[in-house]
């Protein structure tokens, strides 16, 4: 029913870096505040926002229109902080994400819905150092100077969705995402960073049988990222490291410049879902393309250089519930192969980086609630076998990683009366994957979540607060998060 | 239908899947070889030619950050491996102190990755120009205030002999848009936008004397401009000389002797903070030209002594002041303006006619003396 980002997800680079990390650690991963609360079980457990359906599994736009019964509109604010050096070089020392958002649903008609959402967000990079880019490991090309300081970006973020069921057997959908933010850094050399990211989807579905949903999603994107530079108070030049990969770099020296990054993609979604009364299986193919330009301001515009990446992604999610018994059981799975290469335009016929990753993954859940008590308690399995390589053929650095990742999970929640719930959970992953591989080896990540709602009349309120730290045996540095959200939800 | 509907989607999905994006390239950056034999043509050593051991070679990059030096085996020869594609500054030089020779050779190559470029690299003395630029201060001392007045032009006399600059003309030169673009290599002159002037005549009088091994400075204003600027500006109270344009609302030392302006600029004589190239010239040959209104002046390439370009930014996509054939390189990249920095010879005298060689930013100016 649901889809709205967590305090795990949310933030102006979740457009991009934490699908590199969080999303592929867990593939059925739901975005609800009650699973999130709860340990982010989501394999087995059953909750309006984290359903075997084209639109909390697949966000297929078409199937809208059936994933909620009332409308509702709801507030919402977060708060999280990440702080600690267990982090990857270009990664801020303290990163800061606050937002409050609006977000609303609502039926139009029998054959019309839409839902709407509308957040604005600070996000604070403290400390960061060199970098200045709002992400820097989008692609082996990077921005730096010679200084550290905070980055401060302010933006809105917009998103909207809207079905049509043509007929009993087919609707159609689109839905738009939209967000634009702009950064400042405090301190020499001062760049203003500009991100603007669009994402467009049209969804078909189709129902050739009363359990069967057959859907299509074309996802096209843009995303462009523009430093610039408008010179210092000071009048100093600006001296300007470009970065392509960690073993070329030119040395600039500019009283103003400007980098633009332009990234056009496309996604498609190939769906299938069946539901019986004991058996729910959802399976998702997806392609994803996109390719990155980076243009420097010169006369004529330089071209610096182009990434390409390039993903086949299958996942599944199943679930069975045996016949009087209060349990679910579930798997899931997910076989992701992803490439990712880059070059130097001008020298087109040499490849500056390739970044392979294989991704093979299966899980097990289950969860299981004890009725009269109102007390429901989900486990989560999941084993992720990773192959990943980051060839920096520039700077001459090979470097290769196949690893297994475990994540367990824990969740438990006890719910009284229809009025209030209070929930508890555990995540533990056990090697932190990142794609480039530039965070420390084997590093561990240990989640405890906590939550609740309260119900009053047609309002209800959610609140989750998280703790998480990352470790690495080898270090004594860490790196800790705590962020928390609630919403206030009200039912028309 | 509905089967083929599906068909066809799938067909659809599996079209694009196979149709987008350009191809991968085949070939890995940072795969060529660079394989050089620096050869002996002086004789010096042993008659005819023959490799240069234990020869210092360093590989500059002309388009990105790299610098090492490597050095020459027993036969001359070197093999570097690894390199990234580009344009590379290859400049070999074998110092030695106890027989007193210094043998230099440089070229400018283009390396394609997976490709091994073999060539020779020819060695021989140093052509020593007796008299040379040695520090060039441009860059500027305090930004609050745009404070670049304390710029100044160090020359070193390199021969065991006195020297004299009588006649001698200091000439900042002048992108050249008088002539058609890249066509820089095909005239015999360079472009000086103004031009000073030693006093006295080449050749004839003895007025301006520079002693062996002397550093002589040139300031753009004989003051002490810590007391105007602050920060980290220079104090030229003590410079040898000063350029000094009557035609300009220029302030003048009484107590330094000039060099005056030959051209008809209206402006006190001032480097660029960022790029710009400096020459000096025996000043016996040179031809005033006009073009869109303003006056230039061509000096035969055979007159020059000394030429220095320097360029902020790295890179070959700049346009040239100067003609690879008295300057190959630029010197004092990543120095930015207002730093308080100067560009300085690595050795006083030491002269390959390549400044990303043969300077290097020196950090605080010296002026009269080298770092």
């Amino acid at each position: 029913m649901e889809r709205c980002c967590t305090v795990k997800t949310c933030g102006l680079v979740a457009a991009v870096s934490a699908v590199l990390l969080a999303a592929w650690a867990s593939p059925a991963k739901c975005d609800g505040i009650r699973t999130s609360a709860m340990g982010n079980c989501s394999i087995a457990l059953e909750d309006p926002d984290n359903q075997i359906n084209p639109y909390d599994y697949g966000r297929n736009p078409a199937y809208l229109g059936l994933d909620f019964e009332r409308a509702w509109i709801r507030y919402a604010f977060s708060v999280s902080e990440q702080q600690g050096d267990l982090r990857r070089p270009y990664d801020p020392h303290l990163l800061n994400t606050t937002f409050a958002e609006f977000k609303g649903r609502k039926h139009l008609n029998d054959r019309q819905a839409v839902s709407g959402s509308f957040r604005y967000e600070r996000l604070w990079q403290r400390e960061q150092w060199h970098s200045l880019e709002i992400d820097p490991y989008n692609d082996p090309f990077y921005l730096t100077d010679l200084t550290t300081g905070d980055i401060t970006h302010w933006g809105p973020l917009m998103s909207a969705d809207y079905s049509l069921r043509l007929s009993p057997q087919a609707s159609i959908g689109v839905g738009f995402d939209y967000g634009i933010s702009t950064g400042l850094k405090d301190y020499y050399t001062k760049p203003q960073i500009e991100h603007n990211y669009a994402r467009g989807s049209v969804g078909l579905l189709l129902q050739p049988r009363a359990e069967w949903h057959f859907g299509l999603i074309a996802r096209p994107m843009r995303l462009q990222n523009r430093t610039s530079f408008d010179g210092t108070n000071e009048n100093r030049d600006l001296i300007i490291h470009r970065y392509y990969g960690d073993g070329i770099y030119d040395i600039r020296t500019f009283s103003a410049y400007s980098m633009t990054e332009k990234m056009r993609g496309i996604g498609i979604d190939v769906q299938n879902f069946v539901t019986t009364d004991r058996v729910k299986v959802g399976t998702i193919f997806t392609y994803d393309y996109a390719e990155n330009k980076l243009e420097g301001k010169t006369s004529p515009p330089e071209q610096i250089g182009y990434w390409q990446d390039k993903t086949l992604d299958f996942k599944f999610l199943a679930r069975y519930t045996p016949e009087n018994t209060p349990l679910v059981l579930g798997v899931n799975g997910r076989s992701m192969n992803c490439s990712g290469w880059a070059n130097r335009p001008k020298f087109e016929g040499v490849v500056l980086f390739d970044n392979p990753i294989q991704l093979r993954s299966l899980g097990a859940g289950a969860s299981y609630t004890i009725r009269p008590a109102g007390l429901t308690v989900a486990a989560d399995y999941v084993l992720n076998s990773y192959d990943i390589e980051a060839n920096d053929y520039g700077a001459n650095d090979f470097k290769a990683q196949e690893f297994i990742q475990n994540v367990g999970k824990l969740g438990v929640e006890y719910a009284a009366y229809n009025v209030f719930s209070v929930r508890g959970g555990v995540e533990v992953t056990d090697y932190i994957a990142d794609r480039w591989l530039k965070l420390p080896v084997n590093t561990d990540r240990y989640r405890f979540t906590a939550g609740g709602s309260y119900a009053w009349h047609l309002w209800q309120v959610d609140a989750v607060i998280a703790y998480g730290r990352d470790t690495q045996n080898d270090t004594d540095a860490q790196r800790r998060d705590l962020g928390g959200m609630v919403w206030f939800t009200h039912l028309e | 239908m509905k089967r083929s509907l599906a068909i066809v989607s799938l067909a659809c999905a599996a079209a694009l899947v196979g149709s987008c994006g350009a191809e991968k390239p085949e070939v890995a950056e940072g795969r060529a070889t660079l394989v050089l034999q620096a050869v002996d043509t002086s004789g010096v050593y042993s008659e005819g030619w023959s490799g240069v051991a234990n020869a210092s070679v360093e590989i500059t990059s002309a388009t990105f950050a790299y610098k090492h030096i490597f050095t020459t085996d027993e036969m001359g020869r070197i093999e570097i491996e690894g390199l990234a594609s580009g344009d590379y500054y290859v400049q070999a030089s074998m110092r030695d102190d106890e027989n007193d020779v210094l043998l230099a050779g440089q070229r400018k190559m283009k390396l394609t990755s997976d490709a091994e470029e073999k060539d020779t690299l020819f060695m021989s003395f140093v052509p020593m120009s007796p008299i040379v630029i040695n520090e060039l201060y441009y860059a500027g001392c305090n930004a609050s205030s745009f404070y670049f007045y304390d710029q100044y032009v160090e020359l070193y006399n390199s021969t065991g002999d006195t020297l004299y600059l009588d006649g001698i003309v200091v000439c900042r030169s002048q992108q050249s848009q008088v002539l058609p673009p890249d066509s820089l290599e095909t005239v015999d002159y360079a472009l000086a936008y103004y031009m000073y002037q030693f006093p006295g005549t080449r050749g004839v009088t003895r007025e301006c004397p520079i002693g062996p091994h002397e550093f002589i400075v040139i300031a753009c204003d004989a003051i002490n401009h810590y007391i105007y600027g602050g920060g980290l500006c220079v104090n030229l109270l003590n410079a040898d000389y000063e350029f000094f344009n009557a035609r300009a609302n220029d302030y003048d030392n009484v107590s330094v002797p000039n060099i005056e302006q030959l051209t008809n600029s209206t402006v006190d004589f001032a480097l660029n903070l960022a790029h710009t190239g400096v020459f000096i010239a025996t000043g016996e040959e040179y031809t005033f030209i006009e073009h869109d209104g303003s006056s230039f002046v061509q000096v035969p390439l055979r007159t020059i002594l000394d030429a220095v370009e320097y360029s902020a930014t790295q890179g070959s996509t700049f346009r040239r002041y100067l003609t690879l054939r008295i300057d190959a390189g630029l010197g004092g990249n990543g120095m930015a303006r207002y730093s308080g920095q100067s560009i300085e010879r690595k050795v006083p005298g030491f002269d390959s006619n390549n400044s990303s060689f043969d300077f290097e930013i020196a950090g605080t100016p010296t002026p009269g003396y080298s770092h």
